[in-house]
């Protein structure tokens, strides 16, 4: 799949806004919406909070997540474990990216948590590139993986479905030419 | 619409009744198995039709309605999300059908009354058609032209397949005890976890809905 397409997927996480005018509940078809009052927290989805921001029409909350020392923690976690730990969302990268495009304005200290996401999430790529090397070489045929996310797997899944595949063919063939040659 | 959308979908003679954004949800999830497997998976014509009905009652809705220009645009927005996984869905599923199509009718003809269809009967028509048409093709721009004892072209030998021995990353949805993943390897596939399989090996889970591919 396209990141794009990875983003259309995490647009329908929901996020909390303050809308800046009044309308009633919204029918819409994946799910109800509203009723918005200025001032009031609501919670839409994030392709409908990116519109009404570009419109001016609310400001974005953070989620809970998204600040310096709860960022900064994760990172901690994540250098010092050898394995993937759960992330605060199964989207994060994508939710960061988006809200910080549109509205940095409304996140606190927009920056330091931008380049905390892209480290907590070069840290995640650099011990995903390292087991996949080593999958390769052991030959494993399967693998056990939590708490990635779906553009991490996104990003691995050329290289290491292909590698697998080709590795997969080379043994099928090898077993073939070995069973070929027992029974000449 | 001023009432929480209820839908009905038949299913097997049952009578399933789900909210527009569960079946919204259920539209999402066969768009990424389908992008994600190598093969052709069983059609779910029903959830395209229900939605198509969906956005045709909206567009109804919203030509007719005095809603204000930001709930229109909000509702046009929706729409053309919904409108995009429905083609994306659809466009996918065609492709698929155009790289296998005459080991795909064959698959579609050979399943039996009870059994999920692979095709819509509309994807049935475009495959005949498709089949057909590139036999023709093939038949006139080089069968004819080569000596009569080459002409007969056995297609059953050189069919293209789908190559089910794929790398897929799949999500499980339901705790399954000793699936065999591998060819000598049993496991539990707990809830939640996420592993890289061959794809032969989950097919028939991934058809119940047991697990779904990410």
């Amino acid at each position: 799949m396209d990141a794009c397409e990875i983003d259309f997927v995490a647009e329908d996480s929901l996020v909390t806004v303050l809308p800046n005018f009044s309308e009633n509940k919204i029918f819409l078809i994946s799910g109800d919406v509203g009723p918005f009052n200025p001032a009031m927290p609501t919670d839409i989805p994030l392709w409908l909070a990116v519109d009404l921001k570009q419109r001016q029409k609310c400001r974005i909350q953070a989620p809970k997540w998204m600040n310096v020392d709860s960022l900064q923690k994760l990172k901690q976690v994540e250098t010092d474990s050898p394995l993937f730990s759960a992330m605060p969302d199964p989207h994060y990268i994508e939710i960061t990216q988006l809200l910080i495009n549109c509205a940095a304005d409304d996140i606190p200290h927009a920056d330091e948590v931008k380049t905390l996401v892209k480290d907590i999430a070069d840290l995640r790529m650099a011990k995903l590139k390292k087991s996949m090397n080593e999958m390769i070489k052991e030959k494993a045929t399967n693998a056990r993986l939590d708490n990635l996310s779906m553009m991490e797997i996104n990003i691995i899944r050329p290289l290491l479905t292909n590698a697998l595949d080709q590795s997969f063919r080379l043994q099928s063939l090898q077993e073939e030419q070995l069973r070929l040659a027992g029974t000449e | 619409m001023d009432e929480s959308q209820e839908l009905d979908d038949y299913e097997d003679d049952e009578y399933v009744s789900m909210t527009s954004a569960e079946l919204l949800d259920k539209l999402k999830e066969a768009w990424i198995n389908e992008r994600m497997a190598p093969e052709l998976l069983n059609s779910q014509e029903e959830l395209v039709e229900c939605m198509i009905e969906q956005l045709d009652a909206m567009e109804r809705n919203l030509k007719t309605g005095k809603r204000n220009p930001l709930v229109n645009s909000i509702h046009s927005l929706e729409m053309e999300r919904v409108r995009f996984l429905i083609t994306s869905y659809i466009r996918c599923r065609l492709g698929k059908i155009e790289k296998y199509v005459v080991d795909i009718l064959q698959q579609h003809l050979a399943r039996g009354e009870h059994d999920p269809p692979l095709l819509s009967p509309a994807e049935l028509q475009y495959a005949r058609e498709y089949a057909d048409g590139m036999e023709n093709h093939l038949k006139s721009t080089i069968l004819k032209h080569l000596p009569s004892n080459l002409q007969n072209f056995d297609e059953a030998k050189e069919l293209p397949r789908p190559n089910k021995d794929k790398y897929v990353f799949i999500r499980v949805n339901d705790q399954q005890d000793q699936v065999l993943i591998d060819d000598d390897e049993t496991t539990d596939l707990n809830e939640g976890a996420r592993h890289i399989v061959r794809y032969s090996f989950i097919a028939s889970l991934l058809a119940e809905g047991s697990v779904s591919l990410t």
